[in-house]
């Protein structure tokens, strides 16, 4: 006897929704093959469930992490505690200090990620890249791809390989943030060579390409879709730091990143670090283990750490900046097999006075004289004003002053008329014989140089890019690139770029 | 009954011995366990990777819930805050991410309830599932091929909106957020049997409203 549509209907939802013990989904199933209107309402229930699983996914907007942390520790933007008794905390509390304290660590910044530069050939323009294949507390447990340069074609070996695996470890998205954050004794932290992708990242914090090849064109139009709803920032925009101060003010910028996207090139685009793991998640989700992720730390990696530590008094961000190291130097500290420092700056003649960015325009050695220079010049920094008058540094004086619009005005002017001796305080806590020292270490060849300097014409070299001089700390330069699907309809945009394979058709 | 019986039993041997896929994979939630270890014992960038994780998900689902952006923000936030409070008198009895959610959905619910049911159908204004932006929404609608798809989302848009909330936590945990029944079990702190009768109902009841707002199911 064939039960009665009532014993089932209860179980039909969960029927569809595979909840059932077995048993009890085959009597379900039995009846609903006999039952047209207990088809129907099944028919329908999947309607109605998958309709509410195509409604749109909102997305938290991007400033709720600093929210959280405003509201968790009062304003004083962070998460967690401060370290007790820590030095540099308790210079960084009150406002007036951490204001001048930015600018002050930035100047530091400079001068020891010149240091950097110095430490690594000249000749050598690649950039590190950090490639996060997973997140696993095991270092050991790590590809040794450090020790075998990547080749073009194993690029598609490697997504399905290895990219299931970092993009399905949710740690991956700690990996993007704990390399800013210096949490290099957890990050295992692959290098590798790939000096054309990432060479456009003209000062410091992160770099990164994220590489979509989707499978198909609902995939391709799914991505396009995530692109077209991200945050992102092309650089070089008159807004970028317009960017940090208002994000959302920007929003509307981001559509000209996706057409740069749309006609198949490669776009470089600022984003927060908290958009750029949003992205990748994204991408991953609309286009499962067909995205890769590659990273690198832009050779100032210092002014990130400090950044950090400012805004976020990190326990590893001041560590970093109390230790005045780059954060690629503390992820070789920490054993990661970071195998060069990076110099992602165009390599610019040599000489004082050439100009340009930090970068290395100085002799390779620093001798005894270049750091007391660089000490009367960071002094100088304090009135950014007079060093770009006297035309010295005009960079560093052009960076502090940018920097300065980002900070709050009153608070900078109390600063200056209140708080000299702080300002000198701060300073002298932060460089004297530390710094030395720290440069000692930092000339000790670690790397040894194998990449031909980038060509002259595409770095200019007479001064600094405008993206040189917009570039705003704590931020992503992103490059995303949307593959078309194999055999794309005519009028798909085409891969461009010309030093890389198609990871999707290959 | 031995219907519910079986089911609870089904629904719990699933979870703990196929991962089924809604449910958060081991390796999300050992993951999420060191970085509650790690908040836990000071680590501040531990948290905030926690927030980095969850945030869209939590985000979305206080946005159903309670249909207004600014209240999901609001609902969101907080949820974190609690969480963070909370956070020294976390047992890992179940994962971060049941755990945060659930505070996230009492939340929510709680909101509900003290804006007296005031009816929020447009979910922020229009009573369509409106895209977050135009360029997305280009793309979108070329991914959704049809009108009728559209119209069915819009139309479920509000009908979720609409329904009761106890319905309503139910359906969007299952059908937008794609936890399974133990895990809702768990969010919502009910039996397995309560799960399944209410997600059953406010479908039905969503159907329902589907038909009388003329979409062909």
């Amino acid at each position: 006897m064939t039960p009665s549509c009532e014993q089932f209907a209860d179980d039909l939802s969960a029927y569809i929704d595979g909840e059932l013990e077995t048993d009890r989904a085959a009597q379900v199933e039995q009846h609903v093959a006999a039952c047209d209107a207990c088809r129907s309402t099944v028919e329908s229930l999947r309607r109605v469930s998958s309709g509410l699983a195509e409604l749109s996914h909102e997305r938290a907007p991007g400033h709720l992490l600093a929210a959280v942390r405003r509201e968790v520790h009062g304003g004083k933007g962070e998460i967690g505690r401060r370290a007790p008794g820590s030095s540099f905390a308790s210079v960084y509390q009150p406002m007036v200090l951490r204001v001048i304290a930015a600018a002050a660590l930035i100047v530091i910044g400079v001068f020891v990620s010149r240091s950097v530069i110095r430490s690594t050939s000249p000749q050598d323009p690649t950039p590190t890249v950090v490639h996060g294949p997973a997140f696993e507390y095991d270092s050991k447990e790590m590809p040794d791809r450090a020790a075998a340069p990547r080749e073009q074609h194993d690029r598609k070996q490697e997504m399905d390989a290895s990219t299931p695996r970092m993009l399905q470890s949710p740690g991956y998205l700690a990996d993007v943030s704990g390399e800013i954050h210096g949490e290099a004794d957890e990050l295992p932290i692959d290098v590798m060579q790939s000096g054309a992708e990432l060479r456009a990242a003209p000062t410091g914090g992160s770099v990164m390409t994220i590489t979509v090849a989707p499978r198909d064109d609902a995939e391709y139009r799914a991505a396009l879709a995530v692109l077209a709803a991200a945050r992102v920032q092309r650089l070089g925009d008159d807004a970028v730091n317009d960017y940090s101060r208002d994000k959302d003010a920007n929003l509307g910028r981001r559509t000209a990143g996706l057409e740069h996207v749309k006609s198949g090139r490669f776009e470089m685009l600022m984003v927060s670090a908290e958009e750029a793991e949003r992205l990748i998640v994204s991408f991953e989700q609309v286009a499962p283990r067909q995205v890769s992720v590659e990273k690198g730390v832009a050779d100032a990696g210092v002014f990130g750490a400090f950044y950090l530590a400012e805004q976020t008094a990190t326990p590893a961000a001041r560590a970093i900046a109390r230790s005045k190291e780059s954060t690629t130097d503390e992820l070789a500290v920490a054993g990661a097999p970071v195998q060069r420092s990076l110099s992602a700056r165009p390599t610019e003649p040599r000489g004082r006075r050439s100009g340009g960015v930090g970068g290395a325009r100085r002799s390779e050695t620093p001798s005894r004289s270049d750091l007391e220079e660089d000490r009367r010049a960071a002094r100088g920094l304090a009135s950014p004003e007079r060093m770009a008058k006297s035309g010295l540094k005009k960079d560093i004086a052009a960076r502090k002053l940018k920097d300065r619009s980002v900070a709050d005005a009153p608070a900078r002017q109390q600063a200056r008329e209140n708080a000299p001796g702080d300002r000198v305080r701060m300073f002298k806590q932060t460089t004297p014989g530390e710094i030395a020292s720290r440069l000692g270490k930092l000339e000790s060849p670690r790397v040894a140089a194998s990449q031909p300097a980038p060509a002259p014409s595409s770095a200019p070299t007479a001064a600094h890019t405008p993206a040189t001089s917009r570039a705003t700390f704590g931020e992503v330069r992103l490059r995303v690139r949307i593959m078309p699907p194999p055999g794309a309809a005519p009028g798909a945009p085409p891969p461009v770029k010309a030093d890389t394979t198609d990871p999707g058709g290959k | 009954m031995t219907i519910h019986g079986n089911f609870e039993r089904s629904a719990s041997s699933k979870n703990m011995a196929d991962e089924p896929v809604t449910s958060p994979a081991r390796e999300t939630i050992d993951i999420d366990a060191t970085l509650v270890r790690r908040a836990r014992s000071g680590d501040s960038a531990a948290f905030g990777k926690l927030v980095l994780r969850y945030q869209d998900r939590v985000y979305n689902a206080c946005y159903r819930l309670c249909g207004r952006r600014d209240d999901a923000e609001d609902l969101t936030q907080t949820a974190f805050v609690k969480a963070y409070e909370a956070l020294p008198r976390f047992e890992a009895k179940s994962s971060f991410y049941t755990w945060l959610f659930r505070i996230a959905v009492n939340l929510a619910i709680s909101h509900r309830r003290s804006r007296g049911r005031r009816k929020t159908i447009s979910l922020d204004g229009g009573n369509d599932d409106r895209r977050p932006d135009p360029a997305a929404a280009d793309e979108d609608t070329d991914v959704a091929k049809t009108a009728e798809r559209s119209e069915l989302r819009e139309h479920l848009s509000a009908a979720l909106a609409e329904l009761d909330h106890e319905f309503r936590a139910v359906v969007v945990l299952k059908d937008i957020e794609n936890m399974d029944y133990a895990t809702i079990s768990q969010v919502l702190d009910l039996p397995l049997g309560t799960v399944k009768s209410r997600l059953h109902r406010g479908r039905m009841a969503l159907r329902e409203r589907l038909t009388r707002s003329g979409v062909q199911l």
